[in-house]
């Protein structure tokens, strides 16, 4: 009788692999794929879904500005966090920059934080003197930014006993570097509020 | 058979004389190289020393004389030192020889006269003597007049005299924001006057002032790298700058004074830098000139 059960147990277990295109490992807890895209609502702190709120807002908004004539070179500055919560704005501004070079209407130079790789790769090439000069990147030919992107979060958190509320508003000004002007800017303020 | 070759010779002739006569109605140019004076200051000591002593003694007397003499003029002495800079001018030839038909003449170099006893030399000549020494004028390398007159330029219809304005190295380091490397610029700002003179009439065609610039820029990271600059290449792109401009304010100039000679500048030719052709802005003039990107 142990050896039917047993031998009925492994087809029911073969039976469910061959169901899935690849292997599954599963532990005790139960983890599940979900779309990334979905609402989330866990806790009323900074979320994926704000960012995406943010990113989907922003890009709309410079896209339709009319501000990118010609593909211009933008590069992007610090986004600052001014609210109490840890909150990586790199993230933000990552999401927006996909988006927009996704678009082909605006080129991306490297940001101040992107630039060591780039400068140790050009030392690399023109001074290391493992590589033939002909085909090595020059130093002195970057291209420079036209317009630079600036951001800030900022939140207003307000609660009592039984109701917590945070605004959150997040700014996102281009200046045109040579000029200091703002050539466009655009605010998404997002409002989560949760109860016991 | 004869005549046949005799018209042949004839027609020789008559082209070659063609040929002749266009190279002489084309304007032929002299580029100097950069003038410029620099003030001299050097220390001179001039001396004459003269000293003798004489003792004698014999039994109870003893005769003793000294004399001695001595003059020395000290000071400092400076001078204007005239002479030519001969690394910038070889580009903006090349740029008028591909942008203009104009012929180019090699003029003389500049002479300074012969050479003249330092300070020190006519001082103690002037205390040996007496007779103070002549000052001689010699020959100054900004006076364009003088060199034309002495025919310094023979050939040459026009003369395109340059003075050198300011030439002055630069060595910059600066870090790199969000990296911990620094970049060693090192570069090269001259800046001279120009004029388009006609040697015959000392007529002024074009004047302007024309900056060149060039740079290497060495990356030093935090390891330490010793990375010397480059001159060469430095002084290179200092050179194709500055014929650049030179070429489009001469070019640009002469559509106003001279539209004639304007003619001579080829509207498909253009200056370039580092084999590389070169935009130049557009300027105002009677014949459009076409520069190529």
């Amino acid at each position: 009788m142990k050896k039917i059960s047993a031998i009925a147990l492994a087809v029911l277990a073969l039976s469910g692999c061959e169901s899935l295109s690849s292997p599954v490992v599963r532990f005790d807890r139960q983890v599940n794929y979900g779309d990334a895209k979905a609402v989330e609502l866990v806790t009323n702190e900074f979320g994926s879904t704000d960012l995406q709120m943010i990113a989907e807002k922003m890009v709309g908004s410079l896209l339709e500005s009319g501000a990118f004539e010609g593909r211009p070179l933008v590069t992007i500055s610090s986004v600052k966090n001014k609210t109490s919560e840890y909150i990586d704005t790199t993230n933000v501004m990552n999401s927006i920059q996909t988006a927009l070079v996704k678009s082909g209407r605006v080129r991306f130079t490297r940001s101040i934080a992107e630039m060591q790789t780039g400068v140790d790769e050009l030392q690399r090439q023109n001074q290391s003197g493992l590589y033939k000069s002909s085909g090595t990147a020059k130093v002195g030919n970057m291209s420079a930014a036209k317009f630079m992107l600036e951001g800030e979060l900022t939140s207003i958190v307000k609660q009592n006993s039984n109701t917590k509320d945070v605004f959150y508003k997040f700014t996102l000004k281009m200046f045109d570097v040579e000029g200091g002007t703002i050539e466009w800017q655009d605010e998404k303020q997002i409002r989560k509020t949760s109860k016991r | 058979m004869h005549r046949r070759t005799l018209n042949r010779f004839l027609a020789l002739v008559i082209s070659a004389g063609a040929i002749a006569a266009n190279a002489q109605q084309v304007p032929s140019i002299a580029v100097t190289d950069l003038a410029y004076t620099q003030r001299v200051a050097e220390f001179f000591v001039a001396g004459r020393k003269q000293s003798s002593a004489q003792v004698q003694a014999s039994g109870w007397t003893m005769t003793g004389s000294a004399d001695a003499k001595s003059t020395y003029v000290a000071g400092v002495h400076s001078y204007l030192e005239q002479s030519e800079l001969g690394s910038f001018s070889s580009d903006i030839r090349g740029a008028l020889l591909r942008g203009t038909s104009f012929r180019l003449i090699q003029g003389k170099t500049f002479n300074p006269g012969p050479p003249q006893p330092t300070k020190a030399e006519q001082a103690l000549n002037q205390l040996q003597t007496g007779t103070m020494a002549q000052p001689v004028v010699q020959p100054e390398v900004k006076d364009i007049v003088n060199r034309i007159n002495k025919g310094e330029f023979n050939g040459a219809d026009y003369v395109l005299f340059g003075t050198l304005s300011s030439l002055q190295f630069r060595d910059q380091f600066s870090p790199i924001q969000g990296t911990t490397s620094t970049s060693h610029i090192y570069g090269l700002d001259l800046l001279a006057d120009y004029a388009l003179i006609d040697t015959r009439t000392l007529e002024i065609k074009a004047s302007f002032s024309a900056q060149g610039a060039g740079s290497d820029t060495k990356l030093l990271s935090n390891r330490g790298d010793v990375m010397p600059p480059n001159r060469a290449k430095v002084m290179r792109e200092t050179s194709l700058s500055l014929a650049q401009s030179v070429y489009e304010q001469v070019v640009s100039q002469l559509a106003l004074s001279d539209p004639a000679m304007a003619r001579g500048v080829r509207a498909t030719a253009a200056p370039t830098r580092g084999g590389q052709p070169v935009t130049t802005a557009p300027g105002p003039s009677t014949n459009q000139v076409i520069i190529y990107k």
